[in-house]
């Protein structure tokens, strides 16, 4: 099953929500994680509603908002009106930490005292779709995937069945926010390390890789529109350690399986995160069966975490639809225009495989 | 009195995170719920854990909540009535 | 031609004890499982009641042959115990368990574990955080079943709060019919944690008593734990391990009520919806229900807004109903499962199982959920609910 997205919207540690400054000039790290450039969020969230939300909600409104006002100028001819979708699906691995945390570090204050059930409400995984579907009133489908390395694909895959099922717009977020005390966590377990000095231009080295969050939004159409950045031909994921032979094995039959040679790909998208040992099979993959084509990056940008994948998708169709690389996207290589398609590789924890081909 | 409903305004906006309201907005006698003020059950509960913890008054029926919390005034007549 | 789905698996680990049968035997003897709890870490202990699974973490490692040293959350142990039992009901081989997927549902995943090591972070004291906050996450107890189960599938975590595991089910069937898998576990999980119980207390909706669904005085509700898991396969793959058959899933339906942050609809919108969507979906004319598994939290809200949606889906042909939740207590993310299982016990038992606790019905719908077990009248279609936080409500429909 195929789907075209006709609206995304990023926000990310990077200038990617405002279209017009659209990875202008890059961020260069000032703290130990990534955190994303949140917007002025007024003219996205009435006040009175966002009073009780926390970051992560309201990053995912405003960018789910942004997706469909674009999806439906699209369809409208210039009108803004947002067409209601037929499904909300998000995944985030992690969900509402914030909140979460808050709860937790309330209940330890009172000695399960009294307790302010704001937090707790919010804490749920499914907040966020939830809450987006509160706001545009929408009573359909409403699912929430938190499978590490798959959260986003889980939902991207769950929307395609439900274009399948023949919905015609599906909205699709992928999600994760970063806090304090995760980032300790995440250093204690030896998962990541400081962000400063190392990023946005990849550097590779035998440090962990830095943390990063977002929230990413795609309205997917079954039709395509007039303004559809690009069509998701694929999405296939495979789980468990494999080399870099196996991972190709599963690309060239995931290619076959999309009517595409793998000479047909004109760039390919990795999840390089600076981190020696993780980047490796990503190389090796680029040098033994891609060896003349274009490599991009997206991780360097966004940072690692779970869902990811979810920004490199929408930065791989803004690059089809600009027909551009941004500055610290490609990674070797030259990008010529007109390309036609992206192939998106990402690894997460050496074991969540996913692969995504995207089309203009 | 006033002092009271005044500080229970300011309570009431911070405990809320009501950023667009000023005290001044919030008369004594307007409904809190329903009206302009526009709170819900979630901030009735919000308000059972504020009088608890700012004037040391337990409510365990939520249902007696929905009475004391009509209006700033009928919160300051309970608070008065029921200070020890 | 869409692939039929059938369940030819179960398992199920709850208050009313370990495995299907014992799950069974209680439904039928009319016990509860809920009792003030023993092995939850909770100041409250003593002014509440819970559906607690009456096991120590020890205990359970030791059933799932899993190192007591190690410290798996409580969440993935009550999940792999009940997984297992699905799959060796089955009679699924170590080759078919390669092949399967595994769809979980979880809302708490290892907070069990992590709660109890916050403060020491809080703190800032020495702390393991391996053992700590490794496990926390709800993918990871997914994770940790595959990899003990031997499942090499498709792998995948649901957490939509109560209604976690209704959608796990729903989701294997949606893949299933699409052809795009052939068998998958699918269910949910959730232990008893000192932050849920904190959390419906803040809310107000712990009946310190035990919980009366439907009842005009019901008080809210007691939190329960536990896990059950179905085997779902296409037909063809059934068929060609002749599989025992336990029933058929035909219908689901999700939608969101889009009314509140926790509370619902008072006329149940996106009950309604779910119900009728799962009946669309199953796509049988004139189709009877002879049971309705209720959602039945015995808060409020919620069996108002449900019996109004039971009124607007059925009108006066409303089916038998009650909800086991007096038996179970509401055990979150595995009620889904835990229900599905009691429908298809309901099915090739031929047996309706009694909502406990019932002194004053409300009369809201023309008849009274159920009172006592009703033995012997056929029961070929069973509509199970599961509703949840952030408006989230699902209708699974099984047939023999």
């Amino acid at each position: 099953m195929r789907a075209y997205i006709s609206g995304t919207s990023a926000i990310s540690p990077q200038s990617t929500f405002e279209q017009e400054q659209y990875l202008q000039q890059l961020q260069v790290p000032e703290q130990a994680y990534l955190a994303a450039l949140e917007p002025e969020y007024r003219q996205y969230i009435d006040p009175k509603l966002s009073r009780r939300m926390a970051r992560i909600i309201k990053m995912s409104i405003a960018a789910a908002k942004k997706s469909l006002e674009q999806a439906g100028a699209a369809t409208e001819a210039g009108g803004t009106a947002e067409a209601m979708p037929g499904a909300i699906i998000v995944g985030t691995a992690l969900g509402c930490l914030q909140d979460t945390e808050k709860f937790l570090a309330e209940i330890v204050e009172t000695r399960e005292g009294l307790l302010s059930p704001t937090a707790f409400i919010q804490s749920t995984h499914n907040t966020i779709a939830g809450q987006i579907a509160l706001l545009l009133g929408c009573p359909h489908h409403n699912f929430t995937f938190v499978q590490r390395g798959f959260s986003f694909e889980r939902a991207l895959e769950d929307a395609l069945l439900q274009i399948g099922e023949g919905v015609p717009q599906v909205l699709l977020g992928g999600v994760d926010e970063v806090t304090p005390t995760l980032f300790q966590i995440l250093q204690q377990l030896g998962c990541a390390e400081g962000a400063v000095g190392r990023y946005p231009h990849l550097q590779t080295s035998e440090q962990q890789p830095a943390w990063g969050e977002g929230a990413t939004f795609f309205a997917l159409t079954r039709e395509p529109s007039a303004n559809a950045l690009a069509c998701i031909e694929g999405m296939h994921t495979f789980y468990g350690a494999a080399t870099a032979r196996e991972v190709q094995e599963q690309i060239a039959a995931f290619l076959q399986h999309c009517g595409m040679d793998t000479g047909a790909v004109d760039a390919l998208m990795m999840g390089f995160t600076g981190n020696r040992q993780e980047d490796e099979i990503y190389s090796q993959i680029a040098e033994s069966y891609f060896p003349d084509k274009p490599l991009l990056g997206f991780k360097n940008l966004c940072g690692e975490y779970f869902t990811a994948s979810a920004f490199g998708l929408h930065l791989a169709a803004i690059m089809l639809q600009r027909q551009q690389a941004f500055s610290g996207t490609l990674l070797s290589g030259e990008l010529k225009s007109p390309f036609n398609n992206i192939l998106l590789y990402n690894r997460s924890q050496g074991k969540y495989h996913s692969l995504m081909l995207l089309s203009s | 009195m006033s002092e009271l409903t005044e500080k229970l305004k300011q309570d009431i906006i911070e405990h809320l995170n009501l950023e667009d309201l000023q005290p001044q907005d919030i008369s004594d006698n307007e409904p809190l719920f329903g009206g302009a003020v526009g709170l819900d059950s979630i901030d009735a509960l919000e308000l059972i854990v504020l009088l608890e913890k700012n004037y040391g008054i337990r409510i365990d029926n939520p249902e007696e909540g929905r009475r004391v919390f009509q209006s700033v005034g009928s919160m300051a007549s309970y608070i008065e009535q029921n200070r020890k | 031609m869409a692939a039929r789905v059938f369940v030819t698996g179960w398992g199920i680990i709850s208050a009313l004890g370990r495995g299907v049968e014992a799950n069974l035997a209680a439904l039928k003897g009319g016990r509860t499982g809920i009792a003030h709890p023993e092995h939850l870490k909770t100041l409250h202990k003593h002014e509440l009641v819970t559906g607690e699974v009456k096991a120590a973490n020890s205990q359970l490692a030791a059933w799932a042959g899993v190192s007591p040293a190690s410290e798996i959350s409580r969440t993935a142990l009550l999940g792999l115990l009940a997984a297992a039992e699905a799959a060796d009901s089955a009679g699924l081989s170590q080759q078919e368990l390669k092949t399967a997927g595994l769809i979980n549902g979880t809302s708490v995943g290892g907070m069990d574990i992590s709660e109890q090591h916050y403060e020491a972070l809080l703190k800032g004291e020495s702390l393991d955080y391996h053992r700590a906050f490794a496990g926390h996450d709800c993918g990871i107890s997914t994770e940790f079943m595959a990899e003990r189960l031997g499942i090499k599938g498709h792998l995948s975590t649901i957490s939509t709060a109560c209604s976690s595991s209704a959608n796990a089910i729903m989701q294997a069937g949606r893949l299933i019919r699409a052809g795009a898998a052939q068998r998958v576990l699918a269910g949910g999980t959730d232990a008893l944690a000192v932050f849920t119980l904190n959390g419906f207390n803040s809310l107000k909706i712990l009946d310190p008593a035990w919980c009366r669904p439907f009842d005009v005085n019901r008080m809210g509700l007691n939190l329960g734990e536990g896990a059950a898991y179905l085997v779902l396969e296409s037909e063809e793959s059934a068929a060609k391990r002749g599989a025992k058959v336990l029933a058929e899933l035909i219908g689901w339906g999700n939608t969101n009520d889009a009314y509140h942050q926790t509370a619902s609809s008072p006329e149940g919108k996106g009950a309604y919806l779910a119900m009728k969507k799962a009946l669309e979906v199953g796509g049988r004319e004139g189709l009877q229900i002879d049971y309705v598994n209720a959602h039945g939290t015995g808060t409020a809200n919620n069996d108002l807004s449900e019996s109004m949606a039971l009124q607007a889906m059925f009108g006066e042909q409303l089916p038998d109903y009650s909800s086991t939740k007096s038996y179970t207590g509401h055990t979150l993310g595995a009620a889904g499962g835990i229900e599905a299982v009691f429908s298809l016990l309901a099915i090739n038992h031929n047996l309706k199982f009694p909502n406990l606790n019932l002194g004053q019905p409300m009369d809201v719908l023309p008849s009274a959920p159920l009172q006592k077990l009703h033995a012997g009248s056929r029961v070929d279609t069973v509509l199970s609910n599961s509703f949840g936080f952030g408006g989230n409500c699902t209708s699974l429909l099984f047939t023999r």
